[in-house]
């Protein structure tokens, strides 16, 4: 069923850019690496839930949250990390990370962030075009594979990633411990951003030319304070 | 990620400090599509109110170009400040005298990517 249908929004949307939605709504319904297809769904409807804290208040340590499992399958320690990726990602440090990974796991922690920033572009389009928010799907049965793909190491990241045959950029490896997710994400920045034409500096395959659609790019890592 | 090497290319000249919310040069609507990257990002819903602006500028299809920028530069963003992901050398090395002249090594993230 085509839940991104070029026809539920208001204005034309690039039936490639549709086609990644798709895809991503449909990994969120089957079970993951580290996550079931239930947790999945959950990490993706606390996404939406975070707010940003009142001014003044404190962000809450990461050592006094619990890790007990809640009614939806996530922990509050869990609904902390989904909140930080989502509303407040620009004050994650190296040590939040590390105290967190130590407790979840790198795989838990990785497809996390994987279903963030999956899920965000898309909710944002929508926000942005007037269209309501897809529906989130109902999760599918099954185990996560925990499989931890071979040739990773460590290089500067606060998590391993692809080091054996690498050549490309960073962004582009960064979750390459859950290459599924890795996979559709790339396929959403891809679809959303250069296509097939990210080493030309001349674009005609979009509406906006280059220069200003670096801008726009610019000034939204500026507001969100994202240093990459 | 490549504003002015693009511009270049075009000849466009596109100023960094637009980035930062100063001047954009001579990048077509530039001020107008700061602007609504700006609004859209702090509050995607009230930033429709700038649609009839943007597309007597730059059309529908720049409208939702602009838009889908926006959204896909919010999940990289929140990957890179995740993962902590460390600029690429040859990225850290072109964009020295950039990232001091627009503050951006001032960032929280500049920690975590600096590698």
């Amino acid at each position: 069923m085509a839940e991104f249908g070029a026809n539920t929004f208001p204005r034309p949307v690039d039936p490639a850019v549709l086609s990644t939605f798709e895809a991503v709504w449909d990994g969120l319904a089957v079970a993951g690496t580290w996550w079931t297809a239930a947790e999945r769904v959950a990490i993706v409807a606390a996404t939406r839930r975070s707010l940003r804290l009142p001014l003044g208040e404190t962000v809450p340590d990461i050592a006094g949250i619990s890790d007990a499992v809640g009614p939806d399958g996530l922990s509050p320690l869990i609904h902390e990390v989904v909140r930080r990726l989502s509303v407040d990602a620009g004050r994650i440090t190296r040590d939040w990370a590390t105290a967190v990974i130590e407790r979840t796991g790198v795989g838990h922690y990785v497809e996390t962030v994987a279903l963030v920033v999956q899920t965000v572009p898309v909710d944002m389009l929508c926000d942005l075009l007037g269209r309501p928010r897809q529906d989130l799907p109902v999760p599918g049965m099954g185990e996560p594979s925990r499989v931890v793909p071979d040739g990773l190491g460590q290089e500067g990241a606060f998590v391993p990633w692809v080091v054996d045959g690498w050549s490309g950029p960073n962004v582009a490896r960064a979750l390459s411990f859950v290459p599924e997710d890795n996979s559709l994400r790339m396929g959403i920045v891809t679809s959303m951003y250069s296509g097939r034409h990210f080493e030309e500096m001349v674009w005609s395959h979009r509406s906006l030319s280059r220069p200003q659609v670096e801008l726009v790019a610019a000034r939204t890592s500026a507001v969100n304070e994202c240093f990459y | 990620m490549l504003l002015r090497a693009s511009s270049n290319a075009i000849d466009a000249g596109a100023d960094l400090h637009g980035a930062v919310g100063g001047a954009t040069g001579n990048v077509a609507h530039g001020g107008l599509l700061m602007a609504y990257a700006e609004a859209a990002n702090r509050d995607p819903e009230a930033a429709r109110a700038l649609d009839d602006e943007v597309i007597a500028a730059v059309g529908e299809a720049g409208l939702v170009d602009a838009a889908v920028t926006v959204a896909v530069f919010n999940g990289l963003v929140r990957s890179a400040d995740g993962i902590g992901i460390p600029l690429d050398d040859t990225m850290l090395a072109a964009t020295a005298e950039a990232r001091a002249e627009l503050g951006l090594d001032s960032y929280a993230g500049a920690a975590n990517s600096r590698g």
